[in-house]
């Protein structure tokens, strides 16, 4: 579905430089801190910036100008930018109807109204919650076969995030050949949400892995300074210290529990995931 | 570019109010001056009206999501200058229709029906106006934003005032006593003219700013 070798983009102090694959059936989720390149990536895939390198394939055809067709075949949210403020939610719906044939207008308009989103309600005037979910509504309405969310539960509280990743949910089940690309800095709705991960840090990809493989296999392991020098040391992803001695990352936790009965061994989610893959020492 | 066109007229028909109160400031100064005035004044407040659409656009970073719709670059700025273009020609003949309406109204000596020449006059002239601003204005929007575009604005209106104190001295302060080299049906038509080149080649660049532009 979307193929990223080697996309490169420069800017003053940072460099992107990115491959990755989303495949038809899988949602897969892109985590980093805030300024690691998640955004930027989003906008090379869709052509809002100028790439320096590398190849982008999109729908089986390679690195070429985006056409409007392929534009609506592809769902879209940014963190950061919408429909104007001043455009009313029937609006929206009026000219998501000129842009796309396949626009389900009667589906889009009950979804809204059960999300209490009224016709006459002008977008600025709408909450966060209600402004992350015309815009997921609108992106996921004209039978796109591929979804690009940037960011679309920010800001959003555990209620509202639910409808969204409902409402994320259901448009893959609708159709097995769909796919999405999501990022969001909130690991708990990805972690219930994604087939697989990539986790982005100074514009390169660190790691990737399959959902169940990371919530499986990935352990913290907590260590004196002995214990450490001791053990074993080719599963070990990275190291951080600590008062204790070290806090290690692992993708075999299950060598170690055999191994090291001793050692306290914890599940690792998604936050401590990132947080020692960004702070810990690489080995 | 339906879509395109959908949204901005949607943009506009939310600005009803502004729109209607413009109409309303036509009327009453047709009433106190030429009749003909209402032509001119729509049309160049509806050219500007649509320009203004670009900042509705640009607010709150609207152009990266725009860009994701199914629509080029190339698409949104030919979209633009028609819709500009468009909005002007549409609102000058709303002033045609409520100038011939406030002739009537008027009735006597003041009531004579405008002709036909001075009407396509003042129409060629707002067309020439228009045409020219907004070849100035619409690609600087694009590369420089809504805030530095707005000195374009500024230099323009400076422009035109110095072009009028201009043609007051070559005139010696009379419009009647133009030198007869500067026929005034001539002056309009060249400007038109240079009003015409001005947007096509304006449309040219301002395609060109949008293809390097990053969002």
């Amino acid at each position: 579905m979307l193929k990223i070798e080697n996309v490169q983009k420069n800017y003053p102090g940072f460099r992107l430089d990115v491959s990755m694959e989303v495949k038809p059936g899988r949602i897969t989720g892109l985590i980093g801190q805030n300024g690691a390149g998640k955004s930027t990536l989003f906008k090379a895939i869709l052509q809002l910036i100028h790439t320096d390198g590398g190849r982008i394939e999109l729908f089986g055809e390679a690195s070429r100008a985006l056409t409007e067709n392929d534009k609506r075949r592809i769902g879209t949210v940014l963190a950061d930018s919408g429909f104007s403020g001043y455009l009313t939610v029937k609006d929206v719906r009026k000219i998501m109807t000129s842009f796309y044939p396949d626009f389900v207008e009667d589906e889009f308009q009950r979804r809204c109204l059960e999300a209490g989103l009224t016709d006459s309600k002008k977008v600025k005037e709408l909450s966060t919650g209600m402004k992350a979910k015309l815009k997921v509504l609108a992106a996921i309405s004209h039978r796109a076969e591929l979804l690009i969310l940037d960011e679309p539960t920010a800001g959003l509280d555990v209620i509202a995030r639910e409808d969204v990743l409902d409402m994320l949910r259901g448009y893959l089940e609708e159709d097995e050949c769909r796919a999405i690309l999501i990022s969001s800095h909130i690991s708990t709705d990805l972690e219930t949400l994604c087939d697989d991960f990539y986790m982005i840090h100074d514009g390169k990809i660190v790691l990737h892995e399959e959902t169940d493989r990371l919530l499986s296999e990935y352990a913290i392991l907590k260590v004196t300074a002995d214990e450490y020098e001791a053990m074993d040391k080719q599963y070990l992803l990275r190291k951080k210290k600590e008062a204790y001695g070290y806090s290690l990352l692992t993708d075999q936790s299950g060598f170690y529990r055999e191994n090291y009965p001793q050692a306290v061994i914890e599940k690792s989610g998604l936050d401590e995931l990132i947080l020692l893959m960004v702070k810990g020492e690489e080995l | 570019m339906k879509g395109l066109l959908t949204k901005d007229f949607m943009l506009l028909r939310n600005q009803s109010r502004t729109l209607l109160l413009l109409l309303a400031c036509g009327i009453v100064m047709s009433l106190s001056f030429d009749n003909e005035i209402v032509i001119m004044y729509l049309g160049i407040m509806g050219g500007m009206v649509a320009v203004g659409t670009l900042s509705y656009d640009e607010f709150d970073n609207g152009y990266s999501f725009l860009l994701t719709l199914p629509v080029t670059r190339k698409t949104y700025v030919r979209e633009k200058y028609l819709f500009c273009v468009g909005c002007t020609i549409a609102c000058a003949l709303i002033g045609i229709a409520a100038a011939l309406v406030i002739t009537k109204v008027k009735g006597g000596a003041a009531g004579e029906m405008p002709t036909a020449v001075d009407v396509l006059l003042t129409l060629a002239a707002t067309l020439a106006v228009l045409l020219i601003f907004m070849s100035l204005t619409i690609p600087f929007r694009l590369k420089y934003g809504a805030e530095k575009g707005r000195i374009v604005l500024y230099a323009f209106f400076i422009g035109i005032a110095a072009l009028i104190v201009l043609f007051n001295r070559l005139g010696g302060g009379e419009a009647d006593s133009l030198p007869e080299s500067l026929n005034l049906n001539l002056i309009l038509g060249a400007l038109l003219i240079i009003g015409i080149i001005a947007i096509v080649v304006s449309e040219q660049i301002a395609e060109h700013i949008m293809a390097k532009k990053e969002f």
